[in-house]
C-alpha cells in the first residue's frame, strides 16, 4: 500500500493498479480543518456514498471495485476504486439557487450560460435542475463553463453524456431523498474513462460532501438556508469572534462534536432509512 | 482510445515556446485548456488528467458545498 496524498478531509493510496480512497473524520469550516474531528463522519458518509452507488448503478456505472477489500484500520470508511482516466470538467447539478450560482445569477441572470428566469431568491427551486459545469483547475480556483465549452473541450457526444448523466443522477437522488425530508440543493460529480471508453462515475456520489443538503421542514427561500448536518458547527464557529479564520481552526466543544455526528447519522438514516449501526 | 492530460500538454507547449526565446503566459486558463484538449481531439487522442493527480487535486479542495459558497455573500445566516 503506497500513500500517494492527503488531503483536507480524504486521504489517497495505490495497491498496485488500483486506488483506495479513505475518508477521515476531519471537518472543515471557512476553509479551514477543525483539529477536532467528528467521531464517525468518514464512516458515514463512505457508507452513504456507497449506498447510491448501487442504486445509480443502472444510470451509470461506478468505479468501486470493492468496499470490504481495505485494510482492516479503515474498515467502513474507505473504497478501492479503478484508475480511471478522468474526464476534466467538474460536473454539477444544480436544482434550488445557492452558492456562486446564486452570485453568477444575480450579475448574469444565468449560470454556467443558462439562463434563468427573473425574480428568484436565494434558496429558490429552479424551473428545472440545470447543468452548470465548471474546469477541473489543479491550481486555482475552478471556473464556470458554458455546454458549449464543454462540447469544445471533450466533443459533442461525451459533453451530452456527461450533461444526461449529472442531470440524471441528480434528479434520481433529489426525489428520493425530497420524500424522506431532506433537499438535495445542488451536488458536483466527477467522472472517468474507463479503458474501453464508457463514462463511469468516480469519486463520491450524493453525499454532504459533494452535496448541498438541507432539512426540507426548514426550507425558506430569499435567505441563507440552514445545512442539515454540518449547521452546529458552523453556528458554533460564527460565535468565534477571536479566531481570524485562518489555520489552526478552533477545537471543538464536544456538545457541538455530539451534536453534529447525531445529525450526520440523522441524514444517513433518513436517506436510506436503515438504521446506523454505530448508534 | 487513446489519452493525454491537457495540463501537461500545456506544459510541454510552454517549454517548447521557451525553447524558440519566446515568452508564453497563461493569460486566459479556459481558453489555453480548451485548446489544448481541441487539439488532442482533433489528433484522435482524448483529453484526461490523471487519476491521481486529478484526485489530489479534489482531496485539496473544500468540500462542494462550502468550495461554491462565497463566505461573505450568504454565510453565516
Amino acid at each position: 500500500m503506497k500513500h500517494l496524498h492527503s488531503g483536507k478531509i480524504r486521504d489517497l493510496y495505490a495497491d498496485g493498479e488500483d486506488l483506495i480512497l479513505v475518508a477521515s473524520d476531519k471537518v472543515s469550516v471557512y476553509d479551514v480543518v477543525l483539529p477536532t474531528p467528528i467521531p464517525g463522519k468518514g464512516k458515514i458518509l463512505t457508507q452513504l456514498s456507497l449506498w447510491w452507488f448501487e442504486r445509480l448503478a443502472d444510470v451509470v456505472p461506478n468505479h468501486v471495485i470493492s468496499a470490504t477489500d481495505v485494510p482492516a484500520e479503515w474498515a467502513g470508511r474507505a473504497i478501492r476504486c479503478q484508475r480511471l482516466d478522468m474526464i476534466p470538467v467538474e460536473c454539477i447539478a444544480r436544482g434550488y439557487l445557492a452558492g456562486l450560482g446564486l452570485g453568477s445569477y444575480r450579475a448574469t441572470g444565468t449560470v454556467s450560460g443558462v439562463p434563468l428566469p427573473e425574480g428568484l431568491a436565494e434558496g429558490s427551486k429552479l424551473p428545472e435542475p440545470i447543468f452548470t459545469p465548471t474546469t477541473k483547475a489543479t491550481t486555482g480556483h475552478d471556473e464556470f463553463l458554458t455546454f458549449d465549452d464543454v462540447e469544445s473541450q471533450v466533443g459533442a457526444e461525451t459533453a451530452a453524456e456527461l450533461r444526461r448523466i449529472t442531470l440524471e443522477v441528480y434528479r434520481r437522488g433529489a426525489d428520493l431523498a425530497a420524500g424522506r425530508g431532506v433537499i438535495i440543493a445542488d451536488t458536483k460529480l466527477e467522472f472517468g474513462r474507463a479503458p474501453d471508453g464508457s463514462v463511469v462515475l468516480a469519486d463520491e456520489v450524493l453525499t454532504s460532501d459533494s452535496s448541498r443538503f438541507w432539512a426540507a421542514e426548514d426550507w425558506h427561500p430569499g435567505r441563507p438556508q440552514r445545512y442539515l448536518d454540518k449547521q452546529f458547527v458552523r453556528d458554533w464557529s460564527s460565535t468565534i469572534t477571536n479566531w481570524d479564520r485562518t489555520p489552526p481552526g478552533p477545537p471543538i466543544p464536544e456538545h457541538v462534536v455530539n451534536a453534529t455526528r447525531a445529525r450526520y447519522v440523522e441524514v444517513y438514516e433518513r436517506i436510506t432509512r436503515a438504521t446506523w449501526p454505530e448508534g | 482510445m487513446q489519452f493525454y492530460d491537457p495540463h501537461t500538454l500545456i506544459s510541454e507547449v510552454q517549454e517548447l515556446l521557451r525553447s524558440y526565446g519566446l515568452n508564453p503566459q497563461r493569460i486566459d486558463s479556459q481558453l489555453v485548456q480548451t485548446g489544448a484538449c481541441m487539439m488532442l481531439r482533433g489528433l484522435n487522442v482524448f483529453p484526461a488528467i490523471d487519476p491521481v493527480g486529478a484526485y489530489m487535486s479534489t482531496l485539496d479542495k473544500e468540500p462542494w458545498p462550502d468550495a461554491d459558497e462565497p463566505f461573505s455573500m450568504t454565510w453565516p445566516a
